[in-house]
């Protein structure tokens, strides 16, 4: 278990007067009256609450480094640390790993895996060689290795919940082996031990798996050890409290790599390549209007312009036919529209709308003619199929100015306009109108042949199924025995009862609203 | 309101019978307008005002444009604030958008748009020019070649590259290659016209109609290079193009030139810009544009392609002093409310300034050439403009990751890391205590421990632009939601998609795969910062994101397992970590940073026999870190060092040009990614608590067979200390310290603190750049 891991404040250190005094406080035995409750009572009135924390965090270094030698003075920091902190249960206490450290020797780090595996042995033999040691282990023996067993029976009861008078009796009466007996009876620490255990699960283990940043490191000479003593010891606690380079709440823990991310490299038009621009010819134009209309057209695009919007009076449409025969070359005269105008001039008024088209039709042949001749008619096929637009296309196909593949493409359209379904009741009422509509222009285009559905078995099938889907329809009725007699005279009347039958749900069903 | 509106619409066209002689006038003026003889021009609509029209909005129309032009263009906004009264005398209010009326109303629909164009507006001019686009059918000839030659230019400024091309293709399908008239079309107008004057202007033919057009598509064609024109295109298209208009024209040797550098001919892209050296043309076009500005801005794209980082951040630099003179030469005052005032700049000049777009070529060449500071500067001035651009916004996070980097690692610890790994130490005799620096390098330690002061850092405004991590993550986010906004425009149609990217100014990205590239380096990029800030489950968000990315480079793989191993490491999910850091995830992170380094090669490389070695000796090894099996210690034998130095050596410019992109080393040394992810892995043992295991590792990555770098070695041997810390074997472990660390001896006396202070000042003023990059 990591002891002094996790946290990463500067703010852990001590001025050199408040390290003097605890060290006077924690070391020093006074001949009477050294009690617990003394030193908690000297303690509180050196450090204010807010220090405590700060000042915690310094005794658990020097305990850690074993620069308190002393048993007595280990047992009081430890006091200190959980008296700091007494108000809330040991396991909430910032230092309770040490507690968990102390109560749990095998957790220890320091059991001497060096000596277990020989590798500590040159040095020991070096220093027992020198004639200064008796025995080499004690020398790496710091920190908590010299709590004695009384002490941590003490500790033991402050986890389990401290007695009556404990706090009365001097801390030497614990640290001393001799004046507690082994064989006393350890307090019940498992409570201590499930909270802590249980605290301790939170933290990630990545952050409560450093080791100290603090390394022992015997000057192993002659000379270094006979330095040795009570001052060497205080002046290193001095030097780690607060010294040059104190660092009581560093822990040394392998962090994970964490790579830079590279630039994203330069993808390959990413710089901007700047040409000039070409612009420069482009000039304002000058308003045409003295040129554009020749004025004997004007009125002709005053009255082409006005038949985009409202159907045309007799009068006008006549004026506007006339100029038509008197002008070969004349399509709009000069007037400017888009697509949707041509589908306006097809709503409001046919008449015009096919001389219109037969004019671009009459046009020479070249790719804009095409081009444009085809753009009209597929307007057709996004705009609503009406009576109009039904009527021009009739006629532009009697006028045999529509290729042979665009009236089955437009009969699909309409058929798929119809079974598009209505949405509302009036809407509802649109609908039938269109599908009887639809079922008109079809039957005049097969009666007429300008419909030829044997070349379009596909259609044939299509509108078939359209009659058989419209069976209240009686213009359907009609169209479907009208696709029947020019297939098979003979076989006209079937479709009646058939339909019949496959009706008689629906039929049976308007009978009962109407009752 | 409405209705007095709708009334003023539909009020009656005030008509006027013109006489014969008058037409003749009106002729005589418009052929004078056209040979740019303004002042004769204006004398004939002069005399034909003062006569029975002075009352006539058209001709009041006409006399507003030529005295425009006959004062050479300035004082635009008053022209155009006259030209909207009238318009709106004529047309109602809201012309622009009303429903068009005769070929007179197209026309100056037409004028408007053009002077949007000019005014930079170019979303306004779009729109109109796109009802014009559908009189096309109707409309005289001159006009409509003019229409779509604005419209090309519109839609190339906003980066439409498929709508120009179906422009260009109208123009050649309609209109007569050699006169530019449009073919038998519309006959009426024409044959009418021409009957009253053979030398119609409006029906003129333009003459070098084929040579016009040939330039628009290949400047159409260059920005098309990338949606799969390829090659062959573009050296179809640009052949012949010197040949018609001759190597001294400015235009076609510019376009020619862009081809070249489209199909990596860069040598011969200088070569053609050089035929026509800013000093002997007139520094400024009749279009505006500044030729040296041109000139350098190119000549510095060319090299930066080959490589030569240094000569294009001249180039670019020459490029923006240029661009600054020729604006300091343009009389623009700024007026009171912080607006321009463009009325003493001739119309086409106002949007001659390409500083925007200099600063974006700058500050991006500047980043690349491992100059992050300066870059950041001009990237946040460009971000004003192209806000909407996430490669920007990119640009600018890894400004500040690469300063961050500058601050967080000093260089001069990078040679040997462990050098300073006892902090000092204290005591004697006994109780002498060795420090150890908690991380290893002391300027990171500042970073992962900082206390901030709360006095300077928290007072300002962390979205102010500043080289922080903070302000990184702003851009960064702002990356991600103007890339996601930009995909999610494109969930129809390819087209559709690659239109809107098309139109991320100033330079677009070409295919849906380098979008989605992108957003894996802003995610991968967002993780890093995000574990930067200590944001952990941030972190493993992001970097989650990058991964469902069906093809993301290796590096960025590589990264993903970094950042998102780390984040659940620090948030305890060790068993979630270990699936990013597992043996088999390392491999093939390895694998693919190979075969990345692969596909590059054969693009770019010269010798691609020399890659192939280079990389089957890469390849054959494989670094299964932390098994038992034996494969593992065998695989990292194999490695021999000369596979590090392969990957450097590799031929050709772009590899050397690279080398001092920062951190771009990660992109090149899968070596590198794979022992850094054997090292984690590693520490994710020791987490577990298999720390014999992880022993076994970093002593690998310790001694020189893996071939590790200096800091992964230096991180491997902290990792082996630690190890034999936390076994109890602290005497090993001091030994393994004092081994790696033999200045202790002379160190250990002295105060570490004041090494370290001398070596931050040495490297300050020398400006010590980084020795891996």
């Amino acid at each position: 278990m990591a002891i002094g891991a996790g946290s990463s404040a500067y703010d852990a250190f001590l001025s050199p007067k408040e390290t003097d005094d605890l060290l006077t406080l924690v070391c020093d035995e006074p001949a009477e009256g050294w009690t617990f409750d003394n030193i908690a009572k000297n303690f509180n009135l050196l450090f204010p609450k807010s220090d405590h924390y700060r000042v915690g965090k310094a005794l658990e270094m020097f305990l850690l480094c074993g620069v308190l030698d002393k048993a007595a003075s280990q047992l009081v920091s430890v006091f200190l640390l959980y008296d700091m902190f007494k108000e809330q249960s040991l396991a909430a206490n910032p230092f309770a790993s040490l507690f968990y450290v102390i109560l749990h020797p095998e957790q220890r780090r320091n059991v001497s895996a060096d000596h277990v595996n020989g590798t500590g042995d040159d040095i020991a033999h070096h220093l027992t060689r020198i004639g200064s040691l008796t025995d080499a282990t004690e020398w790496f023996h710091l920190g908590l290795a010299k709590f004695s067993a009384g002490s941590r029976l003490f500790v033991a009861e402050l986890a389990a919940g401290p007695q009556a008078g404990m706090f009365a009796k001097p801390p030497t009466f614990f640290s001393n082996t001799a004046s507690v007996s082994s064989s006393d009876p350890v307090a019940d620490i498992s409570q201590f031990d499930k909270e802590f255990l249980e605290r301790q699960e939170r933290i990630p283990v990545i952050d409560r798996s450093g080791v100290g940043c603090i390394v022992d490191y015997p000057d192993v000479t002659v000379t270094g050890f006979r330095h040795d003593g009570m001052e060497a010891a205080r002046e290193t606690a001095n030097a780690l409290g607060s010294g040059q380079k104190p660092q009581p709440d560093l822990a040394f823990i392998p962090e994970l790599m964490r790579p830079v991310p590279p630039v994203m490299p330069l993808s390959e038009q990413e710089l901007v390549w700047m040409n000039p621009r070409t612009v420069e010819e482009l000039k304002l134009h000058l308003d045409p209007t003295m040129l554009v209309i020749p004025p004997k057209w004007l009125h002709f695009a005053q009255l082409i312009l006005k038949a985009v919007g409202t159907p045309l009076h007799m009068d006008e449409q006549s004026t506007l036919l006339k100029f038509y025969e008197h002008d070969s070359t004349l399509v709009l005269g000069g007037a400017v529209m888009t697509v949707e105008d041509i589908l306006g001039i097809v709503e409001n008024n046919p008449i015009i709308a096919t001389e219109v088209f037969k004019r671009v039709h009459r046009l020479p042949e070249n790719a804009l003619k095409r081009t444009r001749f085809k753009r009209y008619l597929h307007a057709f096929l996004e705009t609503n199929v009406s009576v109009h637009t039904m009527e021009v296309i009739n006629r532009l196909h009697e006028a045999k100015i529509v290729p042979n593949d665009f009236l089955p493409l437009y009969v699909s359209y309409a058929l798929r306009k119809c079974d598009s379904g209505p949405t509302s009741e009036s809407a509802t009422y649109n609908q039938t109108r269109l599908i009887r509509l639809v079922c008109v222009f079809l039957q005049s285009a097969v009666r007429n042949k300008t419909l030829n559905l044997a070349e379009n078995p596909d259609l044939l099938v299509e509108i078939q199924a359209f009659c058989v889907k419209q069976t209240n329809v009686r213009e359907a009725l009609a169209l479907y025995r009208c696709l029947r007699s020019n297939q098979n005279p003979d076989s006209a009347d079937n479709f009646e009862s058939s339909s019949n039958e496959s009706s008689s749900p629906s039929k049976s069903n308007s009978e009962k609203m109407r009752k | 309101m409405e209705q007095q509106q709708h009334a003023q619409d539909r009020r009656p066209q005030q008509r006027v019978v013109y006489n014969d002689q008058d037409v003749q006038t009106f002729r005589r003026c418009l052929a004078s307008y056209m040979s740019g003889d303004y002042s004769t021009a204006l004398a004939e609509i002069r005399t034909l005002r003062t006569g029975r029209y002075a009352e006539i909005v058209h001709l009041q129309l006409n006399e507003l444009i030529i005295k425009f032009y006959h004062q050479r263009c300035v004082n635009a906004d008053e022209f155009v604030a006259d030209l909207n009264d009238a318009m709106t005398k004529a047309y109602g209010m809201n012309f622009e958008k009303s429903r068009v009326r005769d070929l007179t109303q197209v026309t100056h629909l037409y004028n408007y748009a053009l002077i949007q164009f000019y005014l930079m507006r170019y979303s306004q001019a779009l729109s109109v020019m796109k009802t014009v686009e559908k009189y096309f059918d109707t409309l005289e000839d001159a006009l409509v070649r003019d229409c779509s030659f604005l419209l090309i230019e519109l839609y190339l400024v906003q980066h439409k590259i498929p709508e120009a091309l179906a422009v260009i293709t109208y123009l050649e399908e309609e209109f007569d290659e050699q006169t530019g008239l449009r073919i038998h079309l519309p006959e009426d107008l024409r044959l009418e016209a021409l009957l009253f004057d053979e030398n119609s202007q409006l029906f003129r033919p333009l003459p070098g109609f084929r040579g016009k057009l040939q330039l628009y598509k290949v400047k159409v064609v260059n920005r098309l290079r990338v949606l799969g024109v390829g090659k062959k295109g573009l050296v179809k298209e640009s052949k012949g193009l010197l040949t018609t208009h001759g190597v001294m024209n400015l235009q076609p040797v510019y376009l020619k030139s862009q081809a070249e550098y489209n199909i990596s001919n860069y040598g011969k892209a200088i070569k053609l810009l050089n035929h026509i050296p800013p000093s002997n043309a007139s520094p400024t076009l009749a279009g505006g544009d500044c030729l040296p500005v041109l000139h350098y801005n190119n000549l510095a794209c060319a090299h930066s392609a080959m490589g030569k980082a240094t000569i294009a951040t001249v180039y670019f630099n020459k490029a923006m002093e240029e661009n600054t003179k020729v604006m300091a030469a343009l009389p623009i005052p700024p007026t009171q409310n912080g607006l321009a005032d463009y009325n003493q700049v001739p119309l086409q000049s106002v949007g001659a300034s390409r500083c925007p777009e200099l600063m974006y070529n700058l500050g991006t060449q500047l980043l690349l050439a491992g100059q992050p500071v300066q870059a950041f500067t001009l990237l946040v001035e460009a971000s004003h403009i192209y806000h909407q651009n996430p490669r920007l916004w990119l640009r600018l996070a890894e400004c500040c990751i690469a300063k961050h980097k500058n601050d967080v690692i000093d260089p001069l610890h990078r040679r040997k890391p462990t050098r300073y790994m006892i902090k000092g130490f204290v005591g004697s005799g006994k109780f002498r205590k060795m420090l150890l620096s908690p991380v290893l390098l002391p300027y990171q330690k500042q970073l992962s421990q900082r206390k901030v002061p709360p006095t300077t850092e928290l007072k300002k405004d962390p979205s102010e632009p500043s080289l922080t991590i903070e302000f990184a993550r702003m851009c960064l986010i702002n990356a991600l939601a103007a890339v996601n906004r930009h995909l999610s425009r494109g969930l129809g149609t390819q087209e559709k998609f690659l239109e809107d990217m098309y139109s991320i100014a100033p330079s677009g990205i070409s295919t849906k795969q380098e979008m989605l590239n992108l957003k894996a380096y802003i995610l991968i990029n967002l993780a890093f910062v995000s574990n930067a800030m200590w944001d952990y489950l941030g972190g493993i968000d992001y970097a989650r994101q990058a991964e469902a990315f069906p093809e993301v480079p290796g590096v960025i793989r590589f990264l993903i397992s970094a950042y998102a191993s780390e984040g659940l490491m620090r948030i305890n999910r060790l068993a979630d970590a270990g699936y990013y850091l597992s043996v088999s995830y390392i491999q093939n992170v390895f694998r693919q940073m190979n075969a990345d380094l692969d596909k590059e090669g054969q693009v770019n490389m010269l010798h691609p026999s020399q890659t192939a070695a280079a990389l089957n000796s890469a390849g054959a090894s494989t670094f299964p870190p932390g098994t038992s099996s034996s494969r593992s210690s065998e695989d990292l034998s194999n490695n021999g060092s000369d596979e590090q130095l392969n990957l450097y050596d590799r031929p050709g410019a772009v590899i050397k040009s690279l080398l001092h992109v920062p951190n771009d080393y990660l992109r090149r040394r899968p070596l590198f990614a794979r022992n850094l992810l054997g090292y984690n892995h590693a520490v994710w043992l020791a987490m577990n608590g298999d720390l014999d295991a992880s022993y076994a590792i970093g002593e690998k990555l310790r001694s020189s067979e893996t071939n590790a770098d200096s800091i992964t070695r230096a991180r491997a041997t902290q990792l082996c200390i630690y190890i034999r810390f936390r076994q109890g074997r602290g005497v090993e472990a001091t030994k393994l310290i004092t081994n790696e660390c033999p200045e202790w001896k002379d160190r250990l006396t002295k105060d570490f603190d004041v090494d370290e202070v001398k070596l931050r000042q040495l490297r300050e003023t020398q400006g010590i750049p980084w020795p891996l990059d």
